[in-house]
Parts: structure tokens; sequence; C-alpha cells
């Protein structure tokens, strides 16, 4: 094996690639434009507001344009009013069952938001993995716990600090009331101060907020070990050119810890064929 | 710890699929609504009230002699209806159970709200409001 030039070292082994990995590999460099179609889906194209309908993304209802009910939002009022949410965590449920993640990386407007905000040629630091636990203190006390014992009127109520109900409820909101001549409603200091310091962030880091604080990641992350569609790493695949940690947006080690809890399967490490698509159900070995 | 992961995925799917289920079409949720509405109302006629003190004091004896002795002769008026009807609005709280999904429509514009005796109020009365509170 030493012989072979590394750039040739993935044709010299058996290339039984399942169908869905050869479509995953194929769909991987057209991720833009899947998630600018999707992103279109959330617009309400047909003016049609089902908000009586939860959506599987980070959107807020507030949105002039939004299609859905953000499932976050629905949560915390749910807490609010001591409600079981069966819509809500039934839709997370069976989405993340499917996907997991791959919601984050294909479907999430906030997320695609972001990585064209990385897109922009600024220095990028990394942020600590420990760090991606935040978000489950943010889905366990401001969206849960909070609501729960102290209702909306909460200031650290979720939706109160929510950077997407700011940047897609609250600006358009102070833009149609601009326009219209009438007095302009700000957002609160928390608000706006939470909305520019995530704003700032998508610029110096890869998705800071699906990294830090988002909770409705964090659930899908949760979900990624048990969904449908899971990513698998063949070590005797591997021809150790960490070709893998190069393409990883997050930066992360793939074959150390692919399909992860921060993994939004964005499917770049796709390109080495050591890492394949498979169902749950595969019980292929793979040499 | 290893996951039976093939079960795992099998009884997310179920679970979730019963809550979907359970929560369109079973689970309802009490909504208290203030509601308004018009009713006729028998509202004492004030002047016929004034006529019928004027009838008393009369026949209380309280007439005014004429010259002569003879009592003075009152002019008749004519009959008033003893009440008057008037329309008025009535504000009056009913229980209403709705879906769950139509809780779901609501909570993104803030139109139910808990109070502190755990009853959950409509916020609005006719139309709602455009935007969430927060």
């Amino acid at each position: 094996m030493g012989s072979i030039p590394i750039r040739l070292r993935h044709f010299y082994y058996p290339m039984a690639d399942s169908t869905i990995s050869k479509v995953a590999r194929r769909l991987a460099g057209w991720r833009a434009w899947i998630q600018a179609g999707f992103l279109l889906m959330w617009l309400d194209p047909l003016m049609i507001r089902m908000h009586s309908v939860c959506g599987p993304v980070f959107h807020c209802y507030s949105c002039p344009l939004a299609t859905f009910a953000c499932p976050i939002g629905v949560l915390a009022n749910f807490s609010a009013l001591h409600l079981f949410p069966f819509l809500a965590l039934g839709t997370l449920a069976f989405v993340g069952a499917l996907f997991g993640s791959f919601v984050c990386g294909w479907a999430c407007p906030f997320g695609f938001l972001q990585d064209l905000a990385a897109k922009v040629p600024t220095p990028k630091f990394a942020l600590p993995a420990w760090m991606s636990c935040f978000r489950y203190g943010v889905l366990f006390l401001l969206v849960l716990a909070i609501p729960y014992l102290f209702g909306e009127e909460h200031p650290l109520f979720f939706c109160r600090l929510c950077p997407a109900g700011a940047l897609e409820g609250a600006v358009p909101h102070m833009a149609q009331l601009a326009v219209a001549g009438q007095p302009i409603v700000w957002p609160t200091a928390a608000k706006t101060i939470v909305l520019v310091l995530t704003l700032l962030a998508m610029f110096f880091t890869w998705r800071p907020w699906c990294t830090l604080f988002c909770p409705l990641g964090a659930i899908y992350g949760l979900l990624n070990r048990t969904s449908l569609l899971v990513l698998r790493f063949q070590p005797s695949r591997c021809g150790n050119c960490e070709r893998c940690r190069n393409v990883c947006l997050d930066g992360r080690e793939p074959e150390q810890r692919i399909d992860g809890l921060r993994c939004i399967r964005c499917l770049e490490c796709t390109q080495c064929r050591a890492v394949r698509v498979e169902t749950v159900f595969s019980q292929k070995n793979m040499p | 710890m290893h996951i039976n992961r093939p079960l795992t995925l099998i009884f997310l799917l179920v679970a979730a699929a019963g809550m979907l289920l359970y929560g369109s079409l079973f689970h309802r949720i009490v909504v208290e609504v203030a509601m308004q509405r018009e009713i006729s109302i028998a509202v004492p006629n004030r002047a016929a009230a004034e006529r019928e003190d004027w009838g008393t004091q009369e026949r209380d004896g309280a007439g005014t002699l004429q010259a002569g002795g003879a009592p003075m002769q009152r002019p008749s008026a004519p009959p008033l209806p003893d009440v008057k009807m008037e329309t008025v609005t009535e504000t009056y709280v009913e229980n209403q159970q709705e879906y769950e999904w139509t809780i779901v429509r609501e909570t993104t514009f803030g139109g139910v709200a808990r109070l502190a005796n755990g009853v959950l109020k409509r916020t609005y009365s006719g139309k709602p409001p455009a935007l969430c509170p927060s």
C-alpha cells in the first residue's frame, strides 16, 4: 500500500458503494442549491400560512413569510401553558428519526444563512467541542423549564431571545412600520444583542448558533445515532490521507467522531470513499 | 452501551406516528373564551313611574280645591307603557374545547394565556393579533 500514491489509494479498494452513498456523494456538491430550494418552501410561496402545522426547521412563525409554525416556539409556548405538545414532538421525532441532523445541514434556513456568511473570506476560528453542550442547556432551561415555571412573560423565555425571531420577525415588522410611517417598535435589548452577536460570529466561525445554542439541533443531534440514514466510517478503507478532516466544515475528525451530536451531515466527508451513507438496517460487512 | 438502532428507529417512528395521530384528532384543550351577545331587557319607563306617583298623590286626597269648593279637574294624559325594551351587549365566559392544532396556531400570536388558577384563556376577542408578543 505504501507504493501506491495517496490520491489513487481509494481506487484500489473494492468499490461496493451502495446506491444511497452514490446519490449522497453526488448531492453533496449541490447542498447550497438544495438549501435554497428548501428556503422557498419555508417562505410561504403560495401565501398559505399553515401555522397550525409544526415545521421541522428553525424558522420563526412571526416572519411575514413563514409557512409553518416554529417547533421550538411551539415547545416553549406549550411548556408555558402546561400542555404536552404532541404535534410538535411527533413532528420532531418523525423527521429526526428519518433524517437526523440532515435537516440542519440541508433544510434549515438559519443554517443556510450561516453557511452563506461563512463563505465570506474572513479569519475563521474553531469552537471547542465541549461548548456544544450549551445547546442542551438552552433546550432544557430556556425552552422547557423557565417557560413552565415562570410563563412566557419571563425575559428568558426563549422566543424573547431568539435571533431567528429577531431577524425574521422583528426586523421585517420594523421595516413595515417604517414604510407605513408609524412609530417603530424595537425588539428588547437582550434580543438585539443576541442577534448582533450571532450575526457577527457567523463571519468568524462556522455555524456559531448551531454549534453553541440551537435547541433544535440539539434534538436532531441526539437522533443521529438512531435515524434511518446514518454515516459510517470504514477504517479498512481509510488510507490515512486525512482528506476527510480537511473537508469537514466543522473541523472535526470524521474518522473518529463521524455522525456525532454536532454533525450536521453536510456530506462533505463522503468525498472520501471510506465514508458511506447507509440505512440503519444495512448489515453489510465491509472489507 | 450498545443501542439496537433498527429497533430504536422503529420505536421512534411508531411513537411519532402515535403522537401525531393523537395530537391532530383526539387531543382537545379547554379554553375559556369571552363571548358577547345582544339581549333585550325590560327597562322601567321613568315617565310612567312618575305618572303613577302623580296618580298616587291624587288618591291620597291631595287635590286642590277650586273656588266654591269643587275639586280641580286635571287634564287626562295619554297612556304610556310601564316598561320599555332596550338592547344591551352582555359579556359572558364560555368554555370551548379546541383541537391541539388550533392551539398551536394561536400560540404563534399569543392568542392563549394561562391564568394563575391554571385555566387557559383566549387573550383576544374578534380579530386575532397579527404578531407574536415576544
